[in-house]
């Protein structure tokens, strides 16, 4: 059971399904609110949408730098891919969210003992 | 493969594991191992079939004169196979060897019988080291953990050396001097020994040959210099004072072994700084004493071919290059021998050439220079991306051998294939065999498995090749004190061997081969090359040193190795940064006469002014080092601005620890 | 649709990236993509995709092959050299245990339980083909044989199907970002963006239509098998068979390597023999 955190820019993004895998979830629109839960609270796993997700993954860092997120792309564009290799997610998946892809990622990136992010790929 | 520790009772390791060892996985498993063979077409590399390239590289080495065809034995793996089949050739053939320690070799394998005899830790109360970093570069944990458990019990332990080393550090003395004059400050040691009456003289009477000319030399009998302390302490930098109360001491300690390495073999004057160091052996009679050097003696295996079966006849390769005491290729000299028409195509074995055998620029020019040239290797390093067909060798991991071995003990090892070879590569052997049988040679190399040949080298031998894969090793025989005195010489009796042979049974303080060639024959300090020494414009003198966490430039696809150590900053004193103004994590151009690099630097106290340094094995193009992908690995050669077709002059060793240069700050 | 048709659909795509991922582009391949044909099915089906990106994907790959002459065919082979045989210096490391931690080293976790995976499916990979099983041609053919199977009325195997599919969708999307990035010919990285594009409408066929609509992912995937069709990806696998042939044998390790089952009393044990020799 983790905290997970998920922000999308798109306020009718649909995180309903993240509950199903029996995590603590609390959902943000607003990028400032969803920094100010990070700051405030444990957050094993942030969630995030978007470009505007991405963008947000700097920010997380300044929290913690093994702040860990997984990036939700609306549509699969290879250079946003890319980008996002370069701040080190423990996954890049797409939009809507398909829960066994999700649960896939969070049983590795939860995994005891496992502090660290994954590396990243300049790409 | 899963994991890797330590293998108990073996005599190099005794159960312990160093760092490379505990990442073989990651060396196995490395994600930029070579797959497949490669033929280079229009300066890019396609994939092959092993027919397709084995077939070229016959074709290849058919169009040129067998004698101008360099063999580059990079690797010693079962080096009895691939070399029957070049030497038989008649390719000139070059090893690590002259890359290494020649000038090591030219003093010890002709007054002592070995190389390198190491000292026996679990006695010592006394260990002088000169040029060599015992913890980091050690020949197995089983001696690094005696020196430190020696450590423990306070035995003394001095280190000369330019740098703070690890060893050095763990030293109860760390003495710095300048690179190239260790023979300084030994000959001045053997001064204080002798003048005052404090060598061994039953040792110098019976099993030393030479003493009293060494003698007239230390007091300056023949040019009226004596190499005192204060003569020394000029050419070293190193207090008069503190020379005379380490030999007094070395002299006065019970159990006591002086020992030097590439310190000295890699800078001008090595051959003689090696002899002064193995003087004070001579001197105190150390030799298998507690304490002291042992002599090694390994087992001999018998011949790989047995009844039936043909070795190939030896060859007639030439010797390329010629030195005051040796004759062979001299891989430094490259450029030189390959414009001189002397070579003209390479079939290269493992150790990456560009990388490690001296001035970057001329051996790579050197190399496209050629017409033909093959690359066999693990990884695409730097000189594989140069030639024209590449043949993916298997790890150590993969292939098999039996070698003896000694390390105070002599010991039969089996190396076994752990895992099966990766992808398509393969191991030296059967590259061997493939390449023999298309040259209508494979009647000499006619065993249906590995293992046969195995099995004839032990014939003899008192283990056997089951034995050996059950247990792993098989020691043959105790470490003993005093064997020379049973062996009734310093050589080792028939059935074993060591690397070098003493032509008089006892030790030399006159090298008898240096007679013979008409050279100096005892130990002493000469000045190197003046245009090498450093001046007003060049005032640094780099040096090369290894890594612990590395092994020369083959471990840097090691991710887990290169995640401890992945980057090769330049080591400057505080006060030569300081007048600079270079600050740590600076980016400078560290500048010879001959060609320039760019690095990034680390000022420290842990090496002396006027001298810089950094780790080897850095500078791959491809592999972990060469991807983009990973920005934050990776390094440089900086041993490759050395000048160019540049040896000492004795054996043909590059100067990789004596290269004069300038450093420059680079801005933004 | 039916559930058969798609499978099928799917099919021939998986056995299409298998075939393309698992080795150089063999000179028949290459023929294939470059006929009349096959270009003309690939424009086509670029402008019938409702998902953008996979029309992308196909209209790039379209206009690669469509200007490809003499030249190219060897520049493909250099290329794959390059990008898979650690010739070049950006790899693309075609391995899911390189993505699982984006540490370069082979033959982690997710290799064990790929062939745990093909054991339970009674399937093997090809011991001829020398990659590990977790390369990425082994994963597209055993998706590909899955498929088949469901195509062919086993229901199991569409579900089968189904997890691994969703397991192991991440690491082939960073894999074609990698792709696209190392790539200098143009060819790999229009195969990136194809295969991108393709993992995307797969993922979206995973959810129900009305969530996604007007995408139909469905009708995407069936048109990109009819246009992959002629480069004759048939029912013969790159890399993996049907029945199970265990890896490499166990090995024996020295008897001195004692097995103690107290880790931390071998560790003791180590230390006092050392101290002894």
């Amino acid at each position: 059971m983790a905290q997970l955190m998920a922000y999308d820019a798109d306020p009718n993004m649909n995180w309903n399904m993240v509950d199903t895998l029996g995590h603590d979830v609390k959902t943000f629109s607003d990028s400032g609110e969803a920094l100010d839960y990070a700051r405030e609270n444990q957050v094993d796993i942030a969630l995030l949408g978007g470009t505007e997700g991405i963008d947000l993954i700097r920010h997380l860092r300044e929290i913690s730098p093994q702040f860990k997120v997984v990036v939700f792309c609306d549509s699969p564009k290879i250079e946003e891919i890319r980008r996002a290799l370069g701040l080190a997610p423990c996954s890049v998946l797409f939009k809507p969210v398909v829960v066994e892809e999700l649960d896939a990622c969070l049983k590795r990136a939860l995994l005891k003992g496992k502090s660290t992010i994954k590396g990243s790929l300049k790409l | 493969m899963v994991s890797c520790s330590g293998l108990h009772g073996d005599i190099k390791g005794g159960g312990r594991i160093c760092p490379k060892g505990s990442a073989n996985r990651a060396h196995v498993y490395s994600a930029y191992r070579l797959k497949s063979p490669l033929i280079r077409e229009n300066g890019r590399f396609r994939k092959a079939s092993w027919d397709e390239a084995l077939d070229k590289v016959i074709e290849g080495l058919k169009a040129i004169t067998p004698q101008k065809i360099g063999y580059m034995r990079g690797n010693d793996w079962a080096n009895w196979v691939h070399e029957a089949l070049f030497d038989h050739l008649g390719y000139p053939k070059t090893t690590h060897r002259p890359m290494c320690d020649n000038a090591n070799r030219m003093a010890n394998e002709h007054n002592l019988n070995d190389k390198r005899p190491w000292i026996n830790y679990q006695e010592a109360d006394y260990i002088v080291h000169f040029g060599m970093n015992e913890l980091a570069t050690s020949y197995g944990s089983r001696k690094t953990a005696q020196l430190r458990a020696a450590l423990d019990r306070g035995a003394k332990l001095v280190i000369f050396d330019p740098r703070r080393s690890e060893t050095a550090a763990a030293a109860t003395e760390w003495i710095p001097i300048k690179p190239s004059t260790d023979a300084a400050v030994a000959m001045a040691m053997c001064y204080v020994i002798v003048k005052n009456g404090l060598h061994d003289k039953a040792f110098v009477t019976d099993w030393s040959n030479g003493f009293d000319e060494f003698k007239k030399r230390l007091m300056g009998e023949e040019d009226g210099i004596a190499r005192t302390p204060q003569w020394a302490s000029k050419i070293s930098g190193v207090p008069a004072e503190t020379i005379e109360r380490i030999a007094l001491e070395f002299a006065k300690a019970k159990a006591k072994g002086a020992i030097s390495w590439t310190g000295l073999a890699q800078v001008p004057n090595g051959m003689y700084a090696t002899a002064a160091v193995q003087a004070l052996n001579a001197l105190c009679g150390t030799f298998d004493a507690p304490g002291g050097p042992s002599l090694p003696f390994k087992r001999k295996l018998s011949p790989a071919w047995g009844k039936g079966q043909e070795k190939p006849p030896k060859g007639d390769a030439p010797k390329l290059d010629k030195f005051s005491m040796w004759a062979g290729w001299a891989p430094a000299l490259l450029l030189e021998d390959v414009e001189a028409g002397k070579l003209e195509a390479m079939i290269c074995y493992y150790g990456d050439p560009v990388l490690s055998w001296g001035n970057q620029a001329a051996i790579t020019q050197a190399i496209e220079k050629m017409k033909f040239k093959v690359c066999i290797d693990a990884f695409m390093c730097n000189t594989a991306t140069l030639c024209d067909v590449v043949l993916p060798d298997s790890t150590w991991l993969e292939q098999s051998q039996v070698k003896p071995d000694w390390l105070y003990e002599a010991q039969i090892s089996y190396w076994a294939e752990v895992v099966e070879p990766q992808y398509d590569s393969k191991p030296m052997y059967w590259i061997t065999l493939e390449l023999a049988k298309r040259m209508g040679l494979g009647h000499y190399f006619p065993w249906n498995h590995i293992d046969e040949a195995f099995e004839n080298q032990l014939k003899g031998l008192p283990c056997t090749l089951a034995q050996l894969k059950e247990n792993g090793f098989a020691v043959t025989d105790e470490a003993e004190y005093y064997k020379y005195k049973k062996w009734g010489s310093l050589n080792p009796p028939d059935g074993y061997g060591s690397s070098g042979t003493t032509k008089t049974g006892k030790y030399n303080f006159v090298n008898p081969v240096a007679l013979e060639k008409g050279v100096d024959p005892l130990p002493d300090h000469h000045d190197g090359p003046t245009d090498l020494q450093p001046d007003a414009t060049y005032p640094f003198l780099f040096g090369n040193f290894r890594i612990f966490h590395h092994e020369h430039s083959s471990t840097f696809n090691n991710y887990q190795l290169m995640k401890r150590v992945g980057s090769n900053p330049l080591w400057i004193n505080k006060m030569d940064a300081h007048d600079l103004g270079v600050e740590e994590g600076d980016r400078v151009r560290l500048k010879s006469p001959w060609d320039e690099i760019e690095m990034v630097a680390l000022p420290t106290w842990n090496i002396m002014p006027g001298t810089l340094g950094s780790g080897g094995g850095f500078g791959h193009i491809r592999g972990l080092e060469g991807d983009p992908k990973f920005p934050q690995f990776g390094g440089s050669n900086p041993p490759g601005i050395q000048k160019p077709n540049t040896t000492e002059d004795m054996g043909g060793t590059p100067l990789l620890k004596y290269i004069k240069c300038r450093v420059e700050r680079l801005s933004g | 649709m039916e559930a058969k048709e798609l499978a099928a659909a799917k099919t021939t795509i998986q056995r299409f990236f298998a075939t393309v991922f698992a080795d150089e582009i063999s000179a028949e391949l290459y023929q294939a993509m470059k006929s009349d044909q096959f270009l003309m099915d690939l424009e086509a089906v670029s402008q019938k995709f409702y998902s953008k990106e996979l029309a992308h994907g196909a209209m790039v790959l379209f206009e690669f092959m469509d200007r490809a002459g003499v030249d190219t065919y060897p520049q493909l082979r250099y290329a794959y050299a390059d990008l898979f045989l650690n010739a070049g210096n950006n790899p693309v490391l075609p391995y899911e245990s390189f993505y699982a931690d984006r540490e370069p080293i082979t033959h982690g976790e997710s290799l064990f339980l790929m062939r745990e995976t093909l054991r339970k499916y009674g399937l093997h990979k090809d011991p001829n083909y020398w990659e590990p099983e977790d390369h990425i041609a082994v994963e597209f053919d055993f998706l590909s044989e899955m498929n088949r199977r469901e195509a062919s009325g086993d229901r199991a195997a569409g579900q089968a199907r189904a997890d691994f599919g969703k397991q192991h969708m991440a690491w082939r999307t960073e894999f074609c970002a990698v792709l696209h990035s190392a790539d200098k010919s143009g060819f790999y990285q229009a195969l990136a963006e194809l295969t991108l594009g393709y993992l995307f409408v797969a993922h979206l066929s995973s959810v129900p239509p009305e969530e996604v609509a007007p995408q139909q992912p469905g009708a995407d995937l069936i048109e990109l098998a009819r246009a992959l069709k002629g480069t004759g990806p048939g029912v013969k696998s790159a890399s993996a068979g049907e029945g199970i042939v265990s890896a490499q044998a166990g090995r024996r390790r020295p008897a001195t390597f004692q097995d103690d089952p107290n880790p931390l009393l071998r560790l003791w044990r180590a230390v006092w023999n050392n101290g002894k020799s």
